[in-house]
């Protein structure tokens, strides 16, 4: 007696509305989870590209005096970097919307991501010492110029920037995908011993 | 300029660029201080002399205070402030 209430308990919960939205739920996470999983390194991409466009664009839309628009994304672009003006590169005489060494990170960043995507996501990565190698510089730059120990140059800027950046991406992006294609026959398991 | 009637204003030489997005935040800031204490400002457009522009151009916005504190940059409230002695 007790179970059968139980059980009409159970099927009032269910209702065909709820059962409903259960499947709609079910099919929009797993279109989420294919589409985070085909493309997550072309959303990156796309990302890292709209930054350095952003960055780009503010000199240009000033030199045509669209102001409004380039205000607006160069303090927008302020979350990302402190926009020193004697640290910036200069386009028609106006600041873009990163400084150097960011723009050299983000712009290194987006291709090798972009080189990452266009090769099918078959590029191997670098060992972690490598990587350790490549974000060292960038470390030791930036910090002696930080505590007033010397003052960078731009050239020094866009080097250990552009190291930093790709060597980001070189060690990060293939290790995400070699991750989810190890996880993935997992995953099924796993659903196959659930079900 | 701001409260010229007071002696003890202070000297503020604002170095600036049309067009230049920090110059403006700076200039807002430069409003809200004025607020707050008197200064005499004195605008410049760095365009307006060679040598100027070629000192000033990859450091706009520039305020000089009292021929002392020079402010440039990436400016702070806080730091602004802190020249004009109030905080």
């Amino acid at each position: 007696m007790a179970i059968q209430e139980v059980n009409n308990t159970t099927h009032h919960a269910y209702s065909p509305r709820r059962q409903t939205l259960d499947r709609y739920m079910n099919s929009a996470g797993r279109l989420v989870s294919n589409l985070l999983i085909n493309h997550w390194a072309t959303m990156i991409t796309y990302v890292l590209g709209i930054l350095v466009f952003a960055a780009l664009s503010v000199p240009f839309l000033s030199y045509f005096g669209l102001d409004g628009i380039s205000k607006q994304i160069f303090f927008a672009l302020h979350l990302v970097c402190a926009q020193i003006p004697s640290h910036s590169f200069y386009i028609f005489g106006h600041q873009l919307g990163m400084c150097a060494r960011n723009f050299s990170i983000y712009a290194s960043m987006f291709i090798g991501s972009l080189i990452f995507v266009l090769s099918n996501k078959r590029i191997p990565g670098i060992p972690w010492w490598v990587w350790i190698l490549m974000i060292l510089p960038l470390a030791l730059d930036g910090t002696t110029q930080m505590f007033g120990l010397r003052e960078s140059t731009w050239e020094l800027r866009v080097l250990t920037g552009t190291l930093f950046g790709l060597g980001n991406v070189w060690f990060a992006l293939p290790l995400i995908q070699k991750t989810i294609l190890e996880s993935l026959p997992a995953q099924s398991l796993n659903r196959t011993a659930s079900s | 300029m701001t409260k010229s009637q007071d002696h003890s204003a202070f000297e503020v030489t604002f170095y600036t660029r049309a067009g230049c997005h920090l110059c403006e935040e700076a200039r807002d800031m430069l409003e809200d201080i004025a607020a707050l204490t008197t200064y005499v400002l004195t605008e410049i457009d760095i365009r307006s002399n060679p040598t100027i522009f070629e000192k000033y151009r990859y450091r706009i916005p520039v305020i000089l205070i009292n021929n002392e504190t020079l402010i440039e940059g990436r400016i702070e409230f806080r730091d602004l402030a802190k020249a004009f002695h109030l905080r």
